[in-house]
């Protein structure tokens, strides 16, 4: 019983740098209607980063993570702006824009895979002094950083959505593109700036997740997809606090996993997830979206 | 399936008196809501064969929603559909299609990289060539098929006036030609029941005649077909019965100029 | 020198049949997959193993217990391919009847790439069933002189898909592939039963991904998860891209210049010494940039997807009489 709070306790840990990710990922798709197969390159993209601000060029570390994430938020900015917009407007197919984003998660893979000469490194995020242990648990200070810096981010968030008038004109977008156009919102520039929030978000992912694991390499973003995808699609892509519940949920499930049955095999969880969700709702998840992002 | 669909009550019995009062198509108290919102709430209609029925009422009263829910592609909250006898409000859109219900689409629904006489093809049905087996192991048997269905395609092709674009994309065909293509694949298919969602919409004035006249051609030889149209005077010259929806329910059912006469179909239109 | 030469033949062939089956998936029936290498994959591991025989030291466990009840786990050499695609066939009918079912499209393909994503990792994790990270090897050729035969070999086999997806593309059913790649709302309103199609479209070309397999394994001896990154699908996207969605001709020439050519030309890029990992990367990220390139200038490809034609029908257009033809359609006589 205590393994199972100990591990309930820690799911909301893990789930903290989850649901940034999958609440970045479910917006992306939710304001251009598409799945952005680069996202876990684009993790992976701001973890290189703060390693070249930090190491390579020798800024002090919070500034070079602090340069990372703006460098993921402009990353983001840019590729919706140069990439997937363009694609969209000329009227590429939803499939069209998959194999788009899939070729540049490759190019972003293989390029810091060469570009880089170390293929793997640890950004010192330091803190160990505080770390608590529960069961077979070890919660580092950085990670507790994390789930502070979550909670902050999905509060900013939700504020930006519902309380500003860029975040009005967000939502506008993800209900209709073209009624939102139609009466007056500028859709593109809009579209830039909800990319470029979602960059920064995915920035902060990213780099806790380099926190909470002793060494980053290549394939840090990537294998993380496998509980980002299936934690944003259980939530009902389009909605912050479903992708929120989603990740309490996968992060819940992968741990719960990995105590009582053992860490092989716990890839499947997100799999196995993903099926119930297909099996039950085959269409329904488009529902949910529809409802509109914000999640009331 | 194939037999089923010649030898069926449409191809043998080409009499108009005997088939009058048999029910096509029998839909009851189909009620469909998105959200909160009821599209449809309760409506009921008949169509008999060889009747062309029309279904007019002002934007937003749920003639589309109509459509789509007899033809599959919207799921009814409740109420029924029989088709024929048979009781298809279960039925998937392809079975349904299968079957001999034939819709045509709102927007254009054309196939726009495949070829005008590809579009027509498409629509033949029972066809052995389209299971993978007979393609790799029985040439004859489906080219056989191929052919008759093809000669069939090139006279429809002529009869719509379409037979110069038949190597044609039909993406590069205009608003009107698409329309008349979507029509001729229709009765490529065969129906015992045609669903036209505003076939009008985009045809020219000189082709209009000549599309109407095959809808007539098809309704003398025991199709049923129904029609959402906006142009009140096609409903005046084709149709045989008028139904008028309003507010997701039929309003009044009766001959054109009853229904034009009728009080609360004016006020239906007004407000 | 030959030996190269053996090479290069046999990773054309490869990637012609790996292209001509996402061809058929993709180009004519529109289902897109992003677990495809995972069947190519799959195809090399069945059609190794099989071949394997009894060798203790490299048959997976999984596999020496099924020795162990004497079942035929050694076949002769075609059954090595066959039992491959049939294996493969098996297995995608079950992610098909999931990954299908989404009603929105562009799940299903993301639901792909995660069980691409997820068995890839299994199979690393899990190694009884294919020595996991470290791969199955010494895998024996079929024929005796492979420089010379293998590629030739090969090539038959080419030939049989090309037959085969041919009079796929030009059937009834391959009409109907692509009008549901057009318009799946519109088919189905004709009769057509789109994820019967779709789930049709998922396993033939999952099987011919896997026969690829088979055959190259049957050449280079080992397969392992390195062998099978996520990145490579991407070269066969980008096969059927640049050589042209839709036109079988097109593919085999995109697997020629985007499978062996870009491998090829990268291996006369001078080497850097202290990074070794950067010319395959240089590789890959140019393949990346010619698919975004291609879907960008020139989304139909080098040769473009070809008009229908029936040239063993000898009639001409306006070889119709008039008259009221309609009446003579519905009485049937016109089938006569």
């Amino acid at each position: 019983m205590n393994l199972f709070i100990a591990s309930l306790a820690f799911s909301v840990v893990t789930a903290a740098t989850l649901s940034l990710a999958a609440v970045a990922f479910s917006l992306q798709f939710a304001v251009s209607n598409i799945f952005n197969l680069a996202f876990g390159a684009a993790l992976t993209l701001s973890c290189y980063a703060a390693y070249f601000f930090f190491s390579i060029v020798g800024i002090e570390f919070w500034l070079a993570i602090g340069l990372a994430v703006l460098f993921s938020g402009l990353f983001a900015a840019g590729m919706s702006a140069f990439l997937v917009g363009p694609f969209i407007r000329r009227g590429a197919s939803a499939f069209v824009l998959m194999i788009v984003t899939f070729s540049l998660g490759t190019i972003i893979d293989y390029g810091l895979d060469g570009g880089f000469r170390d293929n793997s490194f640890t950004l010192p995020f330091g803190g160990s002094s505080l770390a608590i242990h529960a069961g077979p648990f070890e919660l580092s200070g950085a990670q507790l950083v994390v789930v502070a810096l979550a909670v902050v981010m999905t509060a900013g968030l939700a504020a930006l959505l519902h309380r500003t008038r860029l975040g009005i004109a967000i939502r506008a977008i993800v209900d209709n593109r073209m009624l939102a156009g139609a009466s007056g919102v500028p859709t593109r520039k809009v579209t830039t700036v909800a990319w470029f929030v979602t960059g920064l978000v995915t920035g902060i992912a990213g780099l806790a997740l380099a926190a909470s694991t002793s060494t980053v390499n290549g394939a840090i973003g990537d294998n993380y997809l496998l509980l980002i995808i299936p934690a944003a699609m259980l939530g009902g892509l389009g909605s912050i606090w479903g992708a929120i519940a989603g990740s309490l949920v996968i992060s819940l499930a992968d741990n719960l996993w990995g105590v009582f049955v053992g860490t092989q095999y716990e890839v499947l969880i997100g799999l196995l997830v993903l099926m119930v969700v297909i099996m039950i709702r085959p269409g329904g998840l488009a529902g949910v979206i529809s409802r509109g992002w914000g999640g009331t | 399936m194939i037999d089923d669909l010649t030898g069926g009550a449409v191809g043998d019995d080409v009499s108009n008196d005997g088939l009058e009062k048999e029910p096509s198509l029998v839909c009851s108290d189909v009620v469909k809501a998105f959200g909160g919102l009821r599209a449809v709430s309760g409506c009921s209609l008949t169509v008999r064969k060889g009747e062309i029925v029309g279904l007019i009422g002002p934007n937003g009263a749920g003639k589309s929603t109509l459509v789509d829910i007899l033809s599959g592609r919207v799921h009814a909250d409740s109420g029924s559909i029989v088709f024929e006898g048979r009781d298809v409000t279960r039925w998937t859109p392809y079975r349904r299609a299968a079957a001999g219900m034939i819709r045509t689409f709102q927007l254009n629904s054309e196939f726009p990289g495949l070829t005008v006489m590809e579009n027509i093809m498409i629509a033949s049905q029972g066809h052995p060539g389209e299971k993978l087996g007979p393609v790799i192991f029985q040439r004859k048997k489906w080219r056989d098929h191929e052919r008759q269905e093809f000669s069939r395609g090139r006279m429809l092709l002529s009869e719509f006036g379409l037979s110069e674009m038949e190597n044609e994309y039909a993406g590069n065909l205009s608003g009107g030609q698409k329309r008349l293509l979507e029509i001729a694949r229709s009765v490529m298919a065969e129906p015992r029941l045609l669903l036209l969602d505003e076939p009008t919409v985009g045809v020219s004035p000189l082709l209009r005649p000549r599309l109407l006249e095959h809808v007539r051609d098809l309704a003398d030889h025991g199709v049923a077909c129904l029609l959402v149209e906006h142009a009140l005077e096609v409903v005046e010259e084709l149709c045989d019965r008028v139904i008028v929806m309003a507010a997701g329910r039929v309003l009044v059912e009766g001959s054109f100029d009853e229904v034009i006469a009728d009080e609360g179909v004016r006020d239906a239109y007004l407000s | 020198m030959a030996y190269y030469i053996s090479t290069l033949l046999v990773l054309f062939v490869s990637y012609a049949i790996l292209g001509l089956g996402l061809n058929v998936q993709y180009g004519l029936g529109g289902v897109l997959n992003f677990g495809y290498y995972l069947f190519f994959a799959i195809g090399a591991y069945v059609g190794g193993i099989t071949a394997l025989g009894s060798d203790k030291g490299r048959v997976p466990a999984l596999f020496q217990e099924i020795y162990a009840w004497n079942l035929p786990v050694h076949l002769p050499y075609p059954l090595t391919v066959l039992s491959a695609v049939v294996v493969a066939g098996v297995f995608s009918v079950g992610v098909g009847l999931i990954v299908l079912r989404s009603v929105r499209d562009d799940f299903g393909a993301l639901m792909t790439f995660v069980v691409f994503l997820t068995m890839f990792t299994l199979i690393g994790a899990y190694a009884n069933l294919f020595n996991g990270y470290i791969g199955i090897s010494g895998v024996p050729s079929p024929v005796s002189n492979p420089e010379l035969w293998y590629p030739i070999l090969a090539l038959g086999w080419l030939a049989i898909s090309w037959l085969l997806v041919g009079a796929v593309t030009r059937s009834p059913y391959g009409r109907v592939l692509k009008s549901i790649r057009e318009r799946p709302d519109a088919a189905a309103a004709l009769g057509k039963n789109v994820r019967h199609y779709r789930l049709s479209v998922f396993i033939l070309g999952n099987c011919m991904a896997a026969l690829s397999g088979a055959l190259l394994i049957g050449f280079i001896g080992a397969w392992s998860p390195l062998s099978w990154q996520e990145a490579e699908t991407l070269v066969v996207f980008s096969i059927v891209i640049v050589g042209g969605r839709g036109n079988n001709l097109g593919v085999v020439l995109g697997a020629a210049v985007v499978g062996v050519g870009i491998n090829e030309a990268v291996v006369f890029l001078p080497a850097v010494s202290s990074d070794p990992g950067l010319i395959p990367s240089v590789q890959w990220v140019l393949i990346g940039i010619i698919t975004i390139g291609f879907l960008w200038v020139r989304p139909r490809g080098l040769l473009p997807e070809r008009k229908a034609k029936w040239p063993w029908i000898d009639s001409k257009p306006g070889e119709v009489s008039e008259g009221n033809l309609l009446r003579k359609l519905r009485k049937g006589e016109a089938r006569k």
